[in-house]
């Protein structure tokens, strides 16, 4: 039912030549390009194998960043060692991108048994040495014969290169990764806390509305309150100007004889024998108002 | 090539980190807003509440006013009454300076809405009023 396009297979060695194709290939690589070892250790399982890989490699390896895989042939487990980024450089040289290619092998672990050696077009060949593939110049060999990579079936043992493995340790980087999701986690979780009391404070508002009998809008709410404010602070202004025009001291014959509020005007007569003195006492006091004189008399008018 | 590249992996990571604390702090705005709004209605609310109630006890202060009026009338103090569905007006042709300064003290230290006043000095003692009571 369902039909899997096989890409094509390219042996990668310093020597090979340039790609110039544009699709998807695997990718075999040569062993001058990696480490192996073959190895008879008392553990079960590979992924055992791998934590012991670095020291078992140690002695032969320069300084640099490496990686590291092994899987299980029959009693034994084959080791690699290789650098990714010699590898990816190599693979750039190459003409090959990442976008090219489909999987990467070892040779170590695509060819099966070799009886002498395998010409891939180069000085060198492949031989098997005591099950493990080297590479060996192809003139100390008395037979080759080429080699045929469109027969090849693939093992299921792919090599999975990463740049990012020389710019800190895998180990490290996830930690880090760890940390940074679980404060990513920590924040989502905050965020969530603050949703829920950004929506008990909606509902408190909602409760506002119906404690002090509030009008459904904003809008209404605040024209009643500028109403009855209006209301408050003219009622306040006339009991403030009645109280300070019955605190002005007049001289004996004198007095207040008018007083007239209407339509938010608020006009007062006074009977005076010494109408500067009057009118020094209004300017004296917090009264916005404007004077008359007429005779004997001061028509104040305050502005409430 | 086939397994998940952790630079990948990295970029996730970042890009959930990014969204929670995006997520985060626009959680914090709207609980910001939601309090500023809260606040803002709850000042409103009490001040509407405290004023409108100050300015809507019709009932109280009519009775406060009625009780008022006859404590005078029975001092001999004739004062006029017309009370309309949204006024009353009170007037005196003559009153005792004493007991005018009563009626307007008990007037003038609560919350009646007064909207239009007369006072006319009769003599050093006498004057006659008219006011007008807004409810």
């Amino acid at each position: 039912m369902f039909t899997k396009s096989k890409a094509s297979t390219i042996f990668l060695d310093y020597e090979s030549e340039v790609y110039k194709g544009d699709e998807k290939v695997n990718v075999i690589l040569s062993p001058a390009l990696y480490w192996v070892k073959k190895l008879s250790l008392p553990l079960k399982y590979t992924r055992d194998v791998k934590k012991l890989l670095p020291s078992i490699f140690e002695d032969i390896l320069l300084d640099g960043n490496y990686s590291y895989d092994a899987y299980k042939e029959g009693e034994h487990f084959i080791a690699f060692a290789y650098d990714d980024k010699e590898i990816l450089s190599l693979m750039e040289q190459k003409g090959l991108s990442a976008s090219n290619i489909a999987n990467i092998y070892f040779a170590q672990s695509e060819f099966g048994t070799i009886e002498g050696g395998l010409d891939f077009g180069t000085s060198k060949a492949l031989v098997q040495k005591e099950g493990v593939l080297l590479l060996l110049e192809k003139s100390w060999l008395e037979t080759t014969k080429p080699l045929d990579l469109s027969i090849i079936e693939h093992s299921k043992h792919t090599v999975n290169l990463s740049l990012f493995h020389h710019i800190v340790d895998k180990s490290v980087f996830y930690r880090l990764s760890g940390a940074l999701l679980f404060f990513a986690l920590l924040f989502v979780f905050e965020a969530f806390m603050v949703g829920g009391d950004a929506k008990e404070i909606a509902q408190k508002k909602s409760g506002l509305f119906e404690q002090y009998g509030l009008k459904p809008t904003m809008m209404q709410n605040s024209a009643m309150l500028k109403k009855y404010e209006s209301i408050h602070q003219k009622q306040m202004a006339l009991r403030s100007a009645m109280a300070t025009l019955g605190t002005l001291k007049l001289k004996k014959g004198e007095s207040l004889v008018r007083v007239e509020y209407k339509q938010e005007k608020l006009s007062v007569e006074f009977e005076t024998q010494d109408v500067p003195l009057l009118e020094k006492q209004l300017k004296q006091s917090a009264l916005n108002y404007t004077a008359k004189q007429a005779k004997e008399r001061l028509f104040v008018e305050v502005n409430l | 090539m086939n397994k998940i590249n952790p630079l990948y992996i990295a970029l996730l990571v970042v890009l959930f980190l990014a969204f929670s604390v995006f997520k985060l702090s626009t959680a914090k705005e709207e609980l910001k807003e939601e309090r500023e709004e809260f606040a803002k209605i709850e000042d409103m609310a009490l001040r509407l509440h405290s004023i409108q109630e100050q300015y809507t006890q019709e009932t109280k202060l009519k009775a406060q006013l009625t009780k008022l009026l006859s404590t005078l009338q029975a001092k001999g103090v004739v004062i006029q009454r017309e009370d309309t569905k949204s006024t009353t007006s009170l007037s005196s042709m003559e009153i005792g300076l004493q007991e005018f300064n009563i009626l307007t003290g008990k007037i003038f230290n609560d919350s009646y809405q007064i909207k239009e006043l007369k006072i006319n000095k009769i003599s050093d003692e006498k004057a006659r009023f008219v006011m007008e009571i807004q409810w």
